[in-house]
């Protein structure tokens, strides 16, 4: 009788182990970040991770700023803070890299409600800190964009 | 005549318990981390000082305003410029059907032609802004305008 369970139990192991091997990055169900919806269909690669929710913004698990709680860009220190901790990222992502090349792009995930008051100076910020490309993480629809 | 007492031979069974244990373990481990919905990104360049007018003889440009979509770009030399309404009257349906059937028309008389600027309004929301990104790029599977290069 245990036999059949544990024949069902490892399915269902792999199939989870499966599904966790495919994302490259975290995205955490979280009332404060709802995305964008979006027909694209490029599947997420690693980079160093923004995440802006209407509560703050989060780069690679470190708080940064509560700007967005209030919609509003952020303050001259809120954005040197910003391109700080970027900066630091950038680095800390170079020394990772096996060949040593200072990445050049940033994943942002961010709450559609979010105005680009908010948003703006965010993408400012990590062009400022050397990121030239952005990319966005966004929920796949069937067809078209919502 | 004595018989002999059969001897009886117990088939030795795994003790699968604690595998079962774990497994359960795992998956529950697993079930907690697992993100079961559907996630892409879209590829956006930062615009740098200039990169509107490094744009290519179309120089296609979309403005996300609070009202909709403005369109503009080059002929001949001279720009023109179309207005996109949202489809209500709050502008939670973005016209993205017409920025695409727009650009389908733009890429058709240049077919060459790839990068577009996104360049979005202060106040409004992020998902106008990938609207417009999500309609520009392509239509269905053939692409349009896929290098996206948005002003911060």
């Amino acid at each position: 009788m245990l036999a059949a369970m544990v024949d069902m139990m490892i399915n269902i192991l792999l199939f989870l182990l499966q599904l966790y091997g495919n994302s490259a990055i975290t995205i955490q169900p979280n009332p404060d970040l709802e995305l964008a919806r979006s027909a694209a269909r490029e599947q997420v690669r690693w980079a160093v991770s923004v995440v802006v929710s209407r509560n703050a913004v989060r780069i690679a698990d470190n708080d940064v700023g509560a700007f967005p709680a209030q919609n509003r860009a952020p303050n001259e220190q809120e954005y040197q803070r910003l391109v700080d901790v970027l900066r630091v990222q950038r680095s800390a992502a170079q020394a990772r890299a096996r060949d040593g090349v200072a990445p050049k792009e940033v994943v942002v995930q961010a709450d559609k409600r979010l105005s680009w008051d908010v948003l703006g100076p965010v993408m400012r910020a990590s062009s400022d800190a050397g990121f030239e490309n952005v990319r966005f993480v966004v929920a796949v629809t069937g067809g078209d964009a919502d | 005549m004595r018989r002999r007492a059969r001897l009886s031979v117990d088939t030795p069974e795994v003790n699968l318990v604690p595998l079962l244990d774990m497994v359960s373990l795992l998956i529950q481990m697993l079930l907690v981390s697992a993100q079961f919905g559907a996630f892409a990104e879209l590829e956006s360049q930062v615009a740098g000082p200039g990169t509107p007018e490094d744009a290519e003889r179309l120089g296609l440009e979309v403005r996300v305003v609070a009202t909709g979509y403005l369109v503009s770009w080059t002929v001949d030399g001279e720009r023109t410029e179309r207005s996109l309404a949202c489809l209500d009257e709050g502008c939670t349906h973005w016209p993205g059907p017409g920025l695409t059937a727009l650009a389908q028309d733009l890429k058709g008389r240049h077919p060459s032609e790839r990068q577009v600027v996104i360049d979005p309004d202060p106040g409004v929301p992020f998902e106008g802004v990938v609207a417009a990104m999500d309609a520009v790029r392509s239509a269905g599977k053939a692409p349009l305008f896929p290098d996206l290069v948005v002003a911060p």
